[in-house]
């Protein structure tokens, strides 16, 4: 019984080997999560006008990506919010004379533009650094792309302001900068 | 602000339409920024002094020798510079009455009227660098001025100082050699300036030659070659300044081809111009070949 099924099983092999041509087809479905965008920016900032230094004092932004790609960073908005109490009007940064700004000259105009801390810092991709500083007149204008930032790496970015000299009393303004951070092209 | 989208969102995200919101998304930063006071730092001299010699005749060198008084303004700001007194202390040995240059004969006053009447003011070159804006003092005050109303001197740039001289002129009959105490008091507060309001300066119509722009015109009318596009060079004293040309917004300067509105019962044709004027919305309505 033994030697007989081992004939059978000899004689199908060849018979399927030298009859048939086949042809096999495997579906293999993959299944690829999407980039999973995970960037620290920080919700809140502030900075201080002191006229008298006169100095401008504002805390680095660092904007850390987290996700395992690279990211593209743009600023779509960057403008004093709609109910703070004073509104400026942002301007370029040589647009006034700044030192010789009066009281009203001085509440109503201003500079602000952000730019990268050093622009040689790691965390850009190669020739994607936050190359020049971005003022609030720009983004203004149209949404701007800033740089793109290496996955796990954290880059600075410095504020910088120009403003007149004449303030007759403290006050304080709200500002809302809008990034859109997108997955590096 | 963390954005960390669980796995769930993520799957959610690959079997819908909107796998693009986990490759893009948005963060707000809110940035509060704390504007502090200006604090005003003037050096003016608290002592200078004056001599008559009544000696030496009127019109000739050093008869009055008059000091000059640097005003040096140290505030980060432009100030504005202004007098607000200028008399004799009251416990000054002689009080003199301070009259105005021309209210004396001053050379033929005697001893009584020597003692009693002085006339005293401030000047100061033209041209002074520490001027804001102007070239000259606002006011070159005499002390009987100063004494009736504050006057503005002028405007002084920060870092700069502005140069003021106190003039004299006096009788000449001292039977004694005497002594008199000023004090001036001024006033130094952070340059007002004026912002102009954003709005249109100039209009020129294109193909015509005899519309000028009057802000205050509401409503104009022309003639036109061609009244169905009218083109406008429009100039507005800021880059940003925000108009309407028929209903469409525009910014700053520029040359714009407008197509004209036909007006009601076809008596013609218009364009219609809105713009800041005295602080509040203003329109102009020039009308193009009106027909009765």
């Amino acid at each position: 019984m033994k030697r007989i099924l081992i004939v059978l099983l000899v004689v199908t092999t060849l018979f399927s080997n030298s009859v048939f041509a086949q042809t096999g087809k495997t579906e293999v479905t993959g299944n690829i999560q999407p980039a999973i965008i995970n960037v620290d920016i920080p919700s809140q900032a502030s900075f201080i006008i002191d006229p008298n230094g006169p100095t401008f004092i504002a805390p680095e932004l660092f904007i850390c990506n987290n996700s395992t790609m690279p990211i593209s960073v743009s600023m779509t908005s960057f403008d004093n919010k709609v109910d703070t109490p004073n509104q400026f009007e942002e301007v370029e940064k040589n647009e006034k004379d700044w030192w010789n700004l009066g009281t009203n000259g001085s509440k109503r105009f201003i500079y602000l533009g952000i730019g990268a801390d050093d622009l040689y810092q790691e965390g850009y991709v190669e020739d994607k650094s936050w190359n020049e500083v971005i003022s609030a007149t720009q983004v203004q204008t149209e949404t701007v792309e800033c740089a793109s930032i290496r996955p796990s790496h954290t880059v600075s970015l410095q504020m910088e302001c120009n403003y007149g000299r004449a303030i007759s009393g403290a006050f304080t303004t709200t500002y809302e900068l809008v990034f859109i951070v997108s997955v590096m092209d | 602000m963390k954005k960390m989208l669980t796995l769930l969102l993520a799957l959610t995200l690959l079997f819908s339409t909107m796998a693009v919101s986990v490759s893009a998304d948005t963060s707000e930063v809110t940035l509060t920024g704390e504007i502090l006071t200006t604090i005003i730092d003037v050096d003016i001299p608290t002592c200078a002094s004056f001599t008559i010699n009544t000696n030496i005749a009127e019109g000739t060198e050093g008869r009055y020798v008059m000091p000059t008084l640097h005003i040096f303004n140290a505030t980060t700001a432009p100030i504005t510079l202004s007098i607000v007194g200028f008399d004799n202390k009251p416990e000054s040995e002689n009080q003199f009455t301070e009259v105005s240059r021309d209210d004396k004969d001053w050379a033929s006053l005697g001893a009584t009227e020597s003692t009693s009447y002085i006339y005293l003011g401030i000047t100061g070159e033209q041209d002074q660098s520490g001027f804001l804006n102007h070239t000259e003092l606002f006011s070159i005050p005499s002390a009987v001025e100063v004494q009736s109303a504050e006057q503005q001197l002028c405007h002084i740039k920060s870092d700069m100082k502005v140069d003021l001289e106190i003039e004299c002129q006096s009788g000449s009959a001292f039977p004694n050699a005497i002594t008199s105490v000023y004090e001036l008091i001024f006033v130094a507060s952070l340059y007002e300036d004026v912002v102009e309001p954003s709005t249109i300066t100039d209009l020129v119509v294109h193909d015509n030659l005899y519309f000028t722009w009057d802000a205050s015109k509401g409503t104009e009318y022309l003639a036109m070659a061609d009244d169905q596009m009218v083109t406008l060079t429009i100039v507005t004293n800021q880059p940003d300044t925000n108009y309407l040309v028929n209903g469409l917004d525009y910014f700053g300067s520029q040359t714009i081809n407008i197509n004209t509105l036909i007006l009601p019962d076809n008596h013609g044709r218009y364009i219609t111009i809105e713009y800041l004027y005295d602080d509040t919305w203003f329109t102009k309505k020039i009308i193009i070949n009106y027909t009765n």
